[in-house]
């Protein structure tokens, strides 16, 4: 053969090639038109969320600095698939003039009515978004571990998907402890008979390292100072008692993203990795959250597998949470049907 | 015609030239006709003329000897019937699987056979994208750590699955056939509203146990359009569980009876002493039933328990209080006044038989639900053939009703157990529906 016949093969060749694989190309772009084949990454995901795919706990309420479409955007924007959006229950029941001078200090736009009418008005929100298909979206409140002394606001805490505890830091007294998370999981399990839903402990173990490094400074001792066995938050036997109690319960610990900050001190970190690794062996579940109220920390990119990683808990430790709030929101949620639909 | 995979050993020597410069010609045309692939692209599609449906696994748990195990997996290596391998024309594309134990097996599967699992119903039905992307969906909620009801039933997630299922199909606009394995929910109210969906959404929905569609020995059904007066079914296994499986032998029998389905009136169920009481009485109207069809099961078991030294030897009443340790019964009356029990009997028999007593008839219809041994569980593929059938035809190959009314059995009867054992009216069990004259249980 000679080499411009060769030529002229090669040349054929790779004409027929490109045809073949043109056609290929169109044949298959025309089944993601129609049936939605998944791109290639997309075979790559999990069987379950990834940790920094899921906020349980973002405030988006009175708080919140922009509009909610752009709230949520920020979140989609870095990796977001699950949020439950929540606002703190207490600042409805604020009187008029209270709540104009809370949000003149915070300079809070007023987003929202108060008492019941603001209720309805941040759910009716939340609901809208939760038509959103590119991040499921559940409702929740942020309710005082006080109030579970003084008084709970059931009403609106019975049309949430999931209430979160906030365990306080207690600065000035008292830092929360082993003892005194036991009495609010004992109290919360009696609550959970009359609201059958998810329960959050929010952010324990920061809150404790959080007074006692306030504390510190204000004896002017360094926080450098303080000790493993200071800041440990539990202590003889409390992790079991807390593991029988929450094993195969509906109550998760939030690993939260304060826990960060307090990851690069040795000693904050060796006290994290002991209270928390035995429950995270013991099967207890956790939720991951970023507690973002403002602009800065929604930039900040989540990366809660810094934490999360050391002390052993995982994306199917947090995952549990997800699949019980969309079991809950399929048995809530009325269904209509709709004669457009076409059998198939 | 000279396939183009053929290209290149087929011809040699002189011919060959010609033959390229033809055969590029033929081929290019052939290319533009759509009618020729080549054997380095789509080597899949180059031989199936039809793309296969896309099916979409949703579960509790994926494991050894779970449903998702021995239902599921048909549809990823296929099974026997009529004598050579069935491969379904489905392809697996995606899983939603609610709880993965230490024994887990989907990811295994999924890695082995190309499928994803995607952490949520919707995204496991879209495969990761926007709308729909499957042609059937196969629910299986069964085993796995789920609490209990305040009657003792499990709450597997089947209606939350579902509903999450419906929500999809209501939001993209369109809708494929459903299978759901065992009884639609725990809760009756949950089961109705599953049903009234897909018949107000027009979507083919079927659902129940593998007994119904196994072998039976013998191989008999039950005439259609019998005059029925009572029937009773022998059975293995706990409450909440097996209890469904009995009461699906009696249905798929009892819906074939002259005027069809009717509903069931009253449901009492028995567990300890008061069944040796109902076992002596000798009759339905005396609080027992009709010893004879007692006899027929018992006659049809072939794992009938044994005093000491004996081979095959009829069981006094006696012995069988000895045999069994904890026998559970649901004695029901249909709405046209047909009577049913179910016995599950453990210790006594490790089968299921069935017996009806037929107006007119001296002598009971009687036969065995059988069930092939593991590790093959071949009943399983019985039921899957019926799913498969549904996911190609786009028609149940017999009614959602049997096990709308199965299901709000199984709930009467923990009901009822669960509450001294009282007698249950049950309007709201009035299911009336017509099966085909057609039978469905495997027979080769």
């Amino acid at each position: 053969m000679s080499g411009f016949n060769k030529r002229r093969l090669t040349i054929g060749i790779l004409f027929i090639v490109a045809l073949v694989l043109i056609a290929a190309i169109r044949s298959n772009s025309g089944d993601e038109d129609t049936i939605g084949l998944p791109l290639p990454d997309q075979t790559l995901k999990g069987t379950t969320f990834r940790l920094r795919e899921m906020d349980l706990h973002l405030h988006s309420g009175m708080e919140r600095p922009v509009d909610l479409e752009t709230w949520i955007d920020l979140a989609v924007a870095d990796g977001r698939r699950v949020i439950l959006l929540l606002d703190h229950i207490e600042l409805y029941r604020k009187t008029g003039d209270d709540y104009e001078s809370w949000r003149a200090k915070g300079k809070f736009q007023a987003r929202y009515p108060l008492g019941r009418a603001g209720h309805a008005a941040l759910y009716e929100d939340f609901d809208s978004v939760a038509r959103r298909k590119d991040v499921l979206v559940f409702k929740g409140w942020e309710v005082s571990e006080d109030e579970l002394d003084s008084g709970l606001e059931m009403e609106p805490m019975r049309q949430a998907d999931a209430i979160g505890f906030h365990i306080s830091p207690k600065n000035g007294s008292t830092a929360p402890n082993g003892q005194t998370l036991l009495k609010r999981v004992r109290q919360i399990k009696e609550l959970q008979k009359q609201l059958p839903i998810p329960f959050i402990l929010f952010h324990p173990f920061p809150m404790r390292i959080e007074n006692l490094q306030r504390t510190a400074k204000n004896q002017g001792r360094d926080p450098q100072t303080i000790t493993v066995e200071e800041y440990r938050f539990f202590h003889s036997g409390e992790q079991e008692e807390l593991i029988r109690l929450l094993k195969g319960s509906s109550i998760y610990i939030e690993m939260n993203r304060d826990t960060e900050k307090y990851f690069d001190d040795p000693a904050c970190r060796a006290a994290l990795i002991a209270d928390i690794l035995p429950l995270a062996n013991a099967g207890l579940q956790f939720t991951v959250s970023t507690d973002n109220h403002h602009l800065v920390s929604a930039k900040k990119p989540f990366d809660p597998d810094r934490y999360c990683v050391p002390t052993g808990v995982t994306p199917e430790h947090c995952n549990k949470i997800v699949r019980e709030l969309l079991a809950i929101k399929a048995r809530r949620t009325p269904l209509k049907s709709e004669n457009k639909l076409k059998p198939k | 015609m000279i396939r183009a995979d053929k290209l290149g050993s087929a011809v040699h020597g002189p011919s060959r030239r010609l033959f390229l410069r033809n055969s590029r010609r033929d081929f290019l045309k052939q290319i533009a006709l759509g009618t020729i692939t080549a054997p380095w692209v789509g080597a899949a599609w180059a031989r199936e003329p039809a793309r296969r449906k896309r099916l979409a696994v949703i579960t509790t748990e994926w494991r050894f000897h779970s449903h998702a195990w021995h239902m599921g997996e048909r549809f990823l290596v296929g099974y026997p019937s009529r004598g050579s391998w069935h491969r379904p024309p489905l392809e697996v594309v995606s899983a939603y699987v609610d709880q993965f134990p230490e024994n887990d097996l989907s990811r295994q599967r999924a890695k082995e056979f190309g499928f994803t699992i995607y952490p949520t119903v919707a995204e496991a039905l879209r495969c990761g994208g926007k709308q729909l992307a499957v042609d059937a969906v196969l629910i299986i909620g069964e085993h796995g750590n789920y609490p209990k009801s305040e009657w003792g039933q499990t709450k597997y997630p089947r209606y939350e699955f579902f509903k999450q299922v419906v929500d999809v199909f209501r939001q993209d606009g369109r809708t494929t056939p459903v299978f759901n394995d065992k009884h639609l929910s725990w809760k009756w109210s949950w089961a109705a509203e599953m049903v009234e969906w897909s018949r107000s959404m027009k979507f083919p929905f079927l659902a129940g146990s593998s007994l119904p569609v196994t072998w039976r020995m013998p191989s008999i059904e039950m005439p259609y359009g019998a005059s029925l007066e009572e029937i009773l079914c022998v059975a293995i296994g706990g409450v909440d569980s097996y209890d469904f499986h009995a009461l699906e032998v009696i249905q798929c029998m009892a819906e074939r009876r002259r005027g069809g389905e009717t509903g069931v009136a009253a449901l009492q169920a028995l567990r300890g002493d008061p069944i040796w009481r109902a076992l002596d009485a000798g009759s339905w109207s005396a609080g027992g039933w009709d010893p004879k069809l007692f006899e027929s099961c018992l006659s049809r078991s072939q794992t009938l328990s044994q005093p000491p030294t004996y081979s095959h030897r009829y069981p006094t009443n006696t012995q069988i209080r000895e045999f069994v340790k904890e026998p559970v019964a649901y004695r029901f009356e249909y709405a046209d006044g047909v009577k049913a029990t179910m016995l599950l009997m453990n210790g006594l028999v490790n089968d299921f038989t069935f017996a009806a007593r037929l107006k007119g008839e001296t002598v009971p219809l009687s036969t065995q639900f059988y069930l092939p041994p593991t590790p093959n569980v071949t009943y399983s593929a019985g039921l899957m053939s019926q799913a498969e059938q549904m996911f190609i035809t786009g028609k149940a190959p017999y009614p959602i009703e049997r096990t709308l009314l199965t299901t709000g059995l199984v709930a009467a009867g923990m009901q009822s157990l669960a509450t001294g054992q009282k007698r249950i009216e049950t309007p709201h069990l009035a299911v009336r529906y017509h099966t085909s004259r057609e039978s469905t249980f495997l027979r080769t």
